[in-house]
């Protein structure tokens, strides 16, 4: 049997802190990678051993595969295992993996690679039985291909990356007219991405959900699904809310997901944690989207409800042992928001900044996984989720309730968050009943803006104070040289500007 | 002391007068007096009538203050520079909206641009971003082509505005 007694995390952030969690509670050492800028991050810190990789850039670090390898070496770590984004579903480093003798934690590379071609992995579903949306080959970037396969598929559709994934190179186009700009922004993203600008076009469903299959094999020929999580909330084509069970989708229709989930994952003779995304019209119709070969950013809902750790799973399977439990049992319902750094108020612009201060929400049925700590440096070289907060509760209200006191005590200073509006989601009259649909935050917030809250204005005057305060004395760059100005220093500075007295 | 700050793009105006150890801030119609002491970055502002408990803390020029759960980020009114992209104030100088590369200049000099139009794709983060304009008008000069890398509120395009 393969041996997993020392992975290699090759990740960074909430995830692979969450992945050296799960690791060291099953007694497994752990081994974090980390780009120069990286180096104080809390995945860092908390891996048994780090070692720095230098990168051309700080994201190229993460995707050196011969460094890591070497770093697996040196460190004589037995597993890789890839988190998500980064080389996760990346079929060539699945096999140098397993060429360099050690265990990939996730599926072969022959699944990795037949689903990450989004068009390919189509036609395999279709001959599966697995019903897909109306879709064309990959086209020639040529406005004019396109015109005539849309005209065949129906508008509106939507262009979408061959290789593609993640919301990135999707273009959603209502007329012919918005073809060219569209084709060559879509090409643009997808080879800045995947390093692959192959196009096509799929129908677009309007008001239709996204709702997703987890499923996990085990090499001994089990394959199972752990229910449905539905992600409809959606910006820039990707998920901030998720959630489950899905509002949407009751026994009969949970069966029928679940056994195309099962089917899709057949046909590629799948092993480990997978998910099966599909989008559900609304006449409860439900169409093959893509599979996605790694664990999901949105996993830990299921975790909630199925009281499963999905990385120890990965851990057994990777070892070649059958999968921990008989059945999943699902209990209440858990609901996911994802923290951005980033502006919604103009359009969802990523902020950058420094983290001066986080308080992390507690409590019953409340988690939180970041890879953030106060000092960290949001930049521009990453994804720009900072943390995930998940809720558990015997009902849906229960579980929204839980979300809206956890994001109140969510405190992070210094970036700009999309917290408030999530917050403002949770409240809205149609996310409290259920009527969710991809196109949701363009319907139900369009031109969003934060509102004036109570506090206003006594921030104002805190602030007021701290900025009355003479610049730090010192250019080290120490950090509480420039975050606690005095208020007493303040008053100090006052006296030679008002009389007082 | 009289200062204006904006409170996440609202002007509060107030004045500032201190008598001992005690602050008195007058907002429009509504007054505070107490004490405010600290510790770190926790203070406490100990005012007649309430005594709430904030973090504070500075990042660049901002001023970031979490009270009762809520978060506001806090500028002087005076240093509030219009220099980010279509921002409020219909700026003809247009500039990148945050640090990246600049993709696809997506207007020529001389091009007349409306109101929300597009004018450079830039990308950070692995994400495009569109600089756009917030006015109509006619573009003069583009400072930047494909490939070049940019800071935040580095200039991108100079607009003539039409009005």
């Amino acid at each position: 049997m393969p041996a997993v007694s020392k992975v290699l995390i090759a990740n960074r952030g909430e995830i692979a802190v969450r992945i050296i969690r799960s690791c060291r509670a099953a007694g497994v050492a752990t081994v974090a990678v980390y780009a120069e800028a990286d180096a104080g991050a809390p995945h860092v810190r908390l891996a048994d051993t780090a070692v720095a990789i230098r990168g051309a850039s700080p994201r190229a670090s993460y995707l050196d595969v011969a460094a890591l390898l070497a770093t697996a070496r040196g460190a004589k770590a037995d597993a890789v295992h890839p988190g998500y984004g980064f080389l996760s579903e990346n079929a060539a480093f699945a096999r140098a993996v397993a060429e360099a003798g050690l265990t990939f934690i996730g599926p072969s590379p022959d699944a990795i690679a037949t689903m990450g071609d989004k068009v390919a992995a189509r036609a395999r579903m279709a001959d599966a039985g697995v019903p897909v949306v109306p879709a064309s080959g990959v086209l020639a970037p040529d406005p004019e291909v396109f015109a005539k396969a849309a005209a065949t598929i129906g508008y509106p559709v939507v262009i979408k990356a061959a290789a593609g994934g993640g919301g990135k190179g999707m273009r959603i186009v209502r007329d012919a007219v918005e073809l060219p700009d569209a084709i060559r922004g879509a090409a643009r993203e997808a080879t800045a991405a995947f390093a692959d600008g192959r196009l096509y076009l799929e129908r677009f469903l309007e008001r239709s959900r996204h709702v997703e299959v987890q499923v996990f094999g085990d090499t001994h020929g089990r394959i199972v699904d752990l229910g449905e999580r539905e992600c409809s909330i959606q910006r820039r084509h990707q998920k901030i809310i998720e959630e489950t069970p899905s509002p949407a989708v009751g026994p009969d229709l949970r069966a029928a997901m679940a056994d195309a989930a099962i089917r899709a994952a057949r046909a590629v003779s799948y092993v480990g944690a997978g998910t099966v995304e599909f989008l559900l019209d609304e006449s409860g119709r439900f169409y093959f989207l893509e599979m996605n070969t790694r664990l999901q950013v949105e996993h830990p809902i299921t975790e909630w409800i199925t009281g499963l750790d999905l990385v120890r799973e990965q851990i057994l399977v990777a070892r070649g042992e059958p999968l921990s439990f008989e059945s999943a049992t699902p209990r209440g319902h858990a609901l996911e928001c994802r923290l951005y750094s980033e502006d919604p108020a103009r359009n969802f612009l990523p902020a950058t900044g420094t983290i001066r201060a986080l308080t992390a929400p507690a409590g019953p049925g409340i988690r939180f996984d970041s890879g953030i700590a106060p000092g960290s440096v949001i930049g521009v070289d990453y994804d720009p989720m900072l943390a995930k907060i998940s809720t558990w509760g015997a009902t849906r209200e229960e579980a929204r309730r839980r979300m809206l006191a956890a994001l109140r005590e969510t405190i992070v200073l210094g970036v700009v968050t999309n917290r408030d509006y999530l917050r403002e989601i949770l409240a809205h009259p149609a996310f409290i009943a259920g009527a969710t649909h991809t196109e949701f935050l363009t319907e139900h917030l369009p031109g969003w803006r934060p509102a004036t809250r109570d506090g206003r204005d006594l921030a104002a005057v805190a602030a007021a104070l701290a900025l009355a305060a003479p610049p730090p004395a010192t250019a080290d760059g120490d950090p509480r040289q420039t975050t606690t100005p005095s208020p007493f220093v303040t008053l100090g500075g006052w006296r030679t500007g008002v009389s007082t007295r | 002391m009289s200062v204006d700050i904006l409170v996440d793009g609202e002007r509060v105006a107030l004045t500032l007068t201190r008598s001992g150890d005690t602050v008195t801030a007058r907002v429009g119609e509504a007054s505070y007096r107490g004490v405010v002491h600290h510790r770190g970055d926790t203070w406490h502002l100990d005012l007649e009538g309430c005594s709430v408990m904030a973090t504070v803390v500075r990042e660049r020029d901002e001023i970031w203050v979490a009270l009762d759960g809520e978060i506001y980020r806090c500028t002087p009114a005076s240093e509030d520079r219009n220099d980010r992209g279509a921002g409020p104030g219909r700026s003809p100088r247009i500039t990148a909206p945050l640090p990246g590369k600049v993709l696809d200049g997506a207007v020529r000099e001389g091009q007349q641009v409306a109101a929300g139009d597009s004018l450079v794709v830039l990308e950070a983060m692995k994400m495009e971003t569109v600089a756009t304009t917030d006015a109509a008008g006619i573009v003069t000069k583009i400072h930047v082509t494909p490939g070049t890398m940019v800071d935040v509120g580095q200039l991108l395009v100079d607009l003539e505005l039409a009005d």
